[in-house]
């Protein structure tokens, strides 16, 4: 059985209380890093090899590198609790059942860059998780691990929860920063980046809640350790959450580059009823969906890349041969047009066309030449938006309908689903 | 300084420069919606993506800064690709309003989609569209046409200073709206019509009267007030119909004020006047002409007074005090330069970025006054009220100003002129002083003559007749000049270029000066004013050829 | 905007919160250097009192933070869990994304539908319910998922759903 590192505490009582965390060897990590210098937090940091779990996969060490050393501003971290990406749902398990790991992970970042602030950016409809976080902030806070002297050692620091409220694009780090400055969360342009201008103007740091949370375990085990966990360049473990047609969904820590195989039909136990696997999305809704003879690659960021897809968040979403392509395709055009921000033109207006076009033919208006035209509005979205939801929309959108296309076309010739018309799951037939 | 090459040609850039506006300094056009020279980037159009070398993705120009050695591509399929991408995106919702839209003949996305666009649309399913709403008494909103490009919200925010306009909702609802049901009554919205490039904000005044291309256009200048901003007048069939800002980064970068561009309704307002008239009756310009020659005649010259006009050019007030000098050989000249109380225009009544509308209200008290001063004359308007009601002054010639208003006591003026022999006025518009009159000759107004206005910042820049007199108007300057040939002395001036360029001999602030060097810029007689206020960005250095949108011409 | 005939001149007055509100936001403006980054948190205290967010509520909040009317409108627009229009005593929100999609969410929408006697958005005549569709709650693992007051139930199926419906006719909070 794999180590768990991450989720080691979810089972134990009270797992959300200093006490236990403390009994648990918590805030030692903290204690290690407040006794090297900054510099060395981050070189550490940078061998651990530690990737951005929130779904770029960007090296943490070297992110936090690129904040300079000298602002006129103050340096921020915010931390990206935001979980909206579809087939996600691993940040909300960490918030309520350890919050303390992640305010311990976000300290030791915000030593590494030197800010004295944080903000945890929660999705306005976790309010327990933001309970649970407020709580813990509130205890850390009373036993002097936040705030003007964090344990004695005079650094200051302190953190505060901020909420989002209804926005899936404010997971994207400068929409996220807008929302954190009460603004509508519509993504900047970059340059300039977040690390060097901002929350607030300052350089900012955002890292999603998975990856903090590791901190702690790399202070206390060694980086090397954490690196020897998974392949080379995709070291630890990852918190996989699995959902859809399977047996076991659920959140399941293992070590990254697992075989999603093996994830399918060990860990989960197979295609629930025992019926045949069609599609898998490998890391959230919009990572390009893969074929069943695709699930023998390893679950990690670069042997995805490798097959054309993405790691994204490990949110695997296994859909059984009674799925319908058409409807799952125009469901998540829906999504996409639904979530845009509107600022450019390419994503305001593309994607509600796709969501369109793919709902007509759902509903039986397919045309001749429409699945030319998907194809060809996603070549002139993706990579020309001013964020990456633009390719969000489009990389999906055209997974599906290039790798399903013989069922794209049957659906419209035909004017109804030629699969199974998604069943009533309760309703005996 | 940076160098880039784009499409093989090499081009250097100001250090800073994005490419797009190095692009366009050098003539070469990246079609953008936008972007705007004087607000801050947007990057949400997408219109000006291009292809760099060793980057992968495209990028957008507007937002790409220049660095030395840079190789930019335009042309390629990849970009063409983009473009049409992005306007086909914006057709889809779009509606196809052409035929009744103001905006047409004058609007980018036609200008783009005839240039780089498709000649078909793929779209069949059901267009997107807004509920109606009204935003008073200047813009006509028609939000179906809007491509959210957010120049007016940006405009309003950092140019305006009035964060009126805002996005509700998101994703392909956005709207442009205010706060609830207001309307926008800014007195600088109407910009939001130049810089709208398409036609979701169109100006109520102008609504429908007629079609761009149809439209002669006339460089002149805004006599509204003192800060003489370049304007360019729009008629048609012999109508001045809409004023829309010149470019000039001296005078007010791309900008007009809405009382200022609404100046040339007083064109047809119902107090113009057009006919001569002797003691309030109609008559014709020729013997009301004489009339007047007969009356001075009668008085001794030195006891006639003359006012010379801070509305009139330098042409007019020049050939006035020559008039006074030479003709009528009197001492007894004035002008009132201070802010004028019977305005056709009044104070702002709702907020205006202060560094914009000037406070007097006229267009030349500084070129009037290197005239005056030229010619000696500096006898205050009081002085000259108190020696026409002590009798030292018999008859009055009142040249193109509304004097008893000006002076702040109509009725003491009044009384004052009753004690004259001969009373003389020349204006455009009735008023307390033409009702004085004994004789009275119309003027041309500001769009109806050639001459010179110097700025309140010491700029003399160029007027051109938009349209031709109407009846017997006439400049200030033709009417002195009928009445020296009557008394006498006869003079051959046919064009305000003459009567300036002998002006320039003798005024020093003009020294050296030509009618026909003076660029559309104007000239600086004193030393430049120090910058405004920031708020408006710094312009160009007229470098770059613009039109009044902003926008730089095609290369091609 | 127009199409909402609330939004004129005549709501441009302001709601008095409770003093537990203020205070709460007041809490909150201080966790922040500027007032206005305080302005999400803000509206979600005061919609938490009042239940939704009329016009007068964001003028309010406007006031307390010192930031232009207009400013507040075009945010509280853009965000989904602020409702512009009064909800029922009780409030469904039902996710049919992906996940919850494959187990049979729209089946369960369309029951809660067919059970309730109305289409996603609207409220019950006798205003007990006010059902949404949403988009995914973060919660896929436990899919269909749907917030019954702001509150996660998962593993839902027609019996489950049944049993929140009738706890929340007999005047609990589901």
């Amino acid at each position: 059985m794999a180590e768990k590192v991450l989720t080691a505490r979810f089972e134990k009582p009270e797992s959300h209380r200093l006490a236990t965390y403390r009994a648990d060897g918590g805030y030692q990590a903290l204690r290690k890093a407040l006794a090297m210098k900054p510099d060395e937090v981050i070189e550490l940091v940078k061998t651990s090899g530690l990737r951005g779990r929130g779904g770029a996969g960007f090296p943490a060490g070297m992110k936090w590198s690129f904040v300079p050393k000298e602002s006129e501003k103050p340096k921020y971290l915010c931390v990206n609790g935001d979980e909206g990406e579809p087939g996600t749902f691993k940040d909300r398990y960490i918030m309520s059942l350890d919050p303390h790991a992640i305010l311990e992970g976000a300290l030791i970042c915000c030593y590494a860059i030197q800010a004295h602030t944080a903000y945890i950016y929660v999705r306005g409809e976790f309010k327990e998780p933001i309970k649970k976080l407020e709580d813990a902030i509130d205890e850390a806070r009373n036993a002097g691990i936040i705030g003007k002297n964090v344990l004695g050692t005079g650094f200051a620091c302190d953190i505060w929860v901020h909420y989002g409220a209804g926005s899936y694009i404010c997971g994207e780090e400068t929409a996220l920063i807008e929302s954190n400055e009460g603004r509508r969360g519509m993504p900047r342009l970059k340059p300039p980046f977040p690390a060097v201008v901002g929350l607030f103007g300052g350089p900012t740091v955002i890292n999603n809640i998975e990856t903090l949370a590791y901190l702690p375990h790399i202070f206390n085990r060694g980086p090397e350790w954490f690196a020897a966990l998974g392949p080379e360049k995709n070291g630890g473990t990852k918190l996989y959450g699995v959902s859809g047609h399977v047996k076991k969904p659920g959140l399941y820590e293992l070590p990254m580059g697992t075989p999603l195989r093996e994830i399918i039909y060990d860990h989960c136990g197979g295609i629930r009823g025992d019926r045949e696997l069609k599609a898998v999305v490998p890391g959230g809704s919009s990572t390009p969906v893969l074929m069943p003879g695709e699930i023998d690659v390893n679950m990690d960021y670069d042997s995805l890349m490798k097959i054309g897809s993405m790691m994204g968040s490990g949110a695997i979403i296994v859909m059984d041969e009674t799925t319908c392509m058409v409807h799952v395709a125009a469901r998540l055009a829906n999504f996409y047009a639904h979530e845009s921000c509107g600022q450019c033109t390419p994503c305001r207006e593309g994607s509600k066309w796709i969501a369109k076009i793919l709902y007509r033919i759902e509903n039986g208006g397919g045309r001749e030449g429409d699945v030319e035209l998907l194809l060809d509005l996603c070549d002139r979205i993706q990579g020309n938006t001013v964020c990456p939801a633009g390719d969000a929309c489009a990389m999906p959108v055209r997974a599906y309908v290039q790798k399903f296309r013989g069922e794209f076309e049957a659906h419209i010739k035909h004017g109804t689903c030629t699969v199974g018309n998604f069943p009533n799951p309760w309703k005996k037939d | 300084m940076p160098k880039l090459t784009i499409d093989g040609v090499e081009i250097e850039a100001a250090e800073g420069q994005s490419v797009l506006e190095a692009a366009l300094a050098n003539g070469i056009h990246i079609p953008h919606f936008c972007f705007h020279p004087l607000l801050k980037v947007g990057g949400n159009c997408r219109m000006c993506l291009i292809e760099i070398e060793k980057v992968p993705k495209l990028q957008i120009a507007c937002g790409t800064a220049v660095r030395d050695g840079m190789v930019v591509f335009t042309k390629t399929d990849r970009v063409t690709n983009a473009r049409r991408g992005v306007l086909e995106f914006m057709l889809i919702n779009h509606p196809l309003d052409c035929p009744v839209c103001d905006q047409a003949g004058e609007c980018k996305l036609q200008d783009y989609c005839f240039k780089y666009g498709m000649e078909r649309s793929r779209f069949i399913e059901e267009k997107h569209t807004f509920e109606h709403q009204d935003l008073g008494p200047w813009l006509s909103k028609d939000m179906n046409r809007c491509l959210h490009c957010t120049r007016c919200i940006r405009f309003m925010r950092d140019i305006a200073g009035s964060e009126e306009l805002t996005l509700h909702e998101r994703g392909n609802d956005t709207v442009v709206g205010p706060y609830l049901e207001t309307s926008i009554e800014n007195e600088f919205c109407l910009n939001l019509v130049d810089i709208c490039p398409v036609g979701a904000l169109t100006s109520k005044p102008f609504r429908f009267q007629a079609r761009s291309w149809l439209m002669e256009k006339t460089r002149t200048l805004c006599a509204g007030c003192s800060r003489g901003c370049n304007v360019i007048a729009w008629t048609y069939k012999g109508r001045l119909l809409r004023l829309t800002p010149a470019e000039n980064a001296h005078v007010n970068q791309c900008w007009l004020c809405n009382p200022g561009r609404m100046s040339f309704e007083s064109l047809y307002a119902k107090n113009r006047l057009t006919t001569a008239m002797e003691s309030m009756t109609d008559t014709d310009i020729v013997s009301a002409l004489d009339t007047a020659a007969g009356k001075l005649k009668s008085v001794p010259g030195e006891k006639t007074a003359v006012i010379a006009s801070r509305f009139l050019t330098i042409e007019d007030n020049y050939l006035i005090c020559r008039f006074a000098r030479d003709v009528l050989n009197t001492e007894k000249v004035a002008f009132v330069s201070g802010p004028e109380d019977d305005s056709e225009f009044g104070p702002s009544k709702a907020p205006l970025p202060d560094w914009f509308m000037r406070e007097d209200l006229s267009p030349n008290s500084t070129g009037a006054a290197h005239v005056l001063n030229a010619f000696g004359y500096d006898l205050k308007p009081a002085t000259l009220i108190e020696e026409i009601e002590n009798g030292e002054i018999r008859a009055l010639l009142v040249f193109g100003d509304n004097f008893a208003a000006s002076m702040g006591d109509v009725s003491r003026v009044k009384s004052a002129a009753n004690r004259l022999s001969f009373v003389m006025v020349t204006d455009s518009h009735s008023s307390t002083t033409t009702d004085m009159a004994s004789v009275f000759i119309p003027e041309s107004t500001f769009a109806e003559k050639d001459g010179t206005y110097t700025n309140e910042g010491g700029r003399v820049q160029k007027l051109k007749a938009a349209l031709r007199p109407q009846n017997d108007c006439r400049s200030a300057w033709q009417t002195v000049q009928e009445l020296a040939s009557r008394l006498g002395v006869k003079w051959n001036y046919t064009s305000a270029s003459q009567i300036f360029d002998e002006m320039a001999a003798v005024v020093p602030e003009y020294e050296g000066m030509s009618f026909s060097d003076i660029p559309d810029e104007g000239i600086q007689t004193t030393k430049e004013p120090e910058p405004e206020d920031a708020t408006a960005g710094t312009g160009d250095n007229g470098e770059n050829v613009k039109t009044a949108d902003g926008n730089a011409e095609e290369a091609d | 905007m127009s199409d909402k005939p609330e939004h004129t001149a005549e709501h441009a007055g302001t709601i008095t919160p409770k003093p537990e509100t203020v205070r709460a936001v007041e809490e909150l403006i201080k966790r922040y250097p500027l007032k206005e980054a305080a302005l999400i948190p803000a509206l979600h205290k005061v919609q938490d009192e009042v239940g939704w967010m009329p016009v007068e509520a964001m003028n309010w909040v406007a006031d307390k933070l010192e930031l232009p009317r207009v400013r507040v409108y075009g945010v509280t627009s853009y965000y989904t869990m602020f409702r512009r229009k009064p909800a029922g005593r009780n409030r469904i929100e039902i996710c049919t994304n992906l996940s919850c999609s494959l187990m049979g969410a729209e089946h369960l929408r369309d029951y809660l539908c067919e059970k309730l006697g109305i289409k996603p958005g609207e409220t019950t005549k006798d205003g007990l319910v006010t059902l949404t569709e949403v988009e995914c709650l973060g919660s896929c693992g436990t899919a269909p998922v749907m917030l019954v007051n702001d509150e996660f139930h998962e593993n839902l199926d027609p019996e489950k759903v049944d049993a929140i419906l009738e706890k929340l006719k007999a005047g609990s909070n589901g």
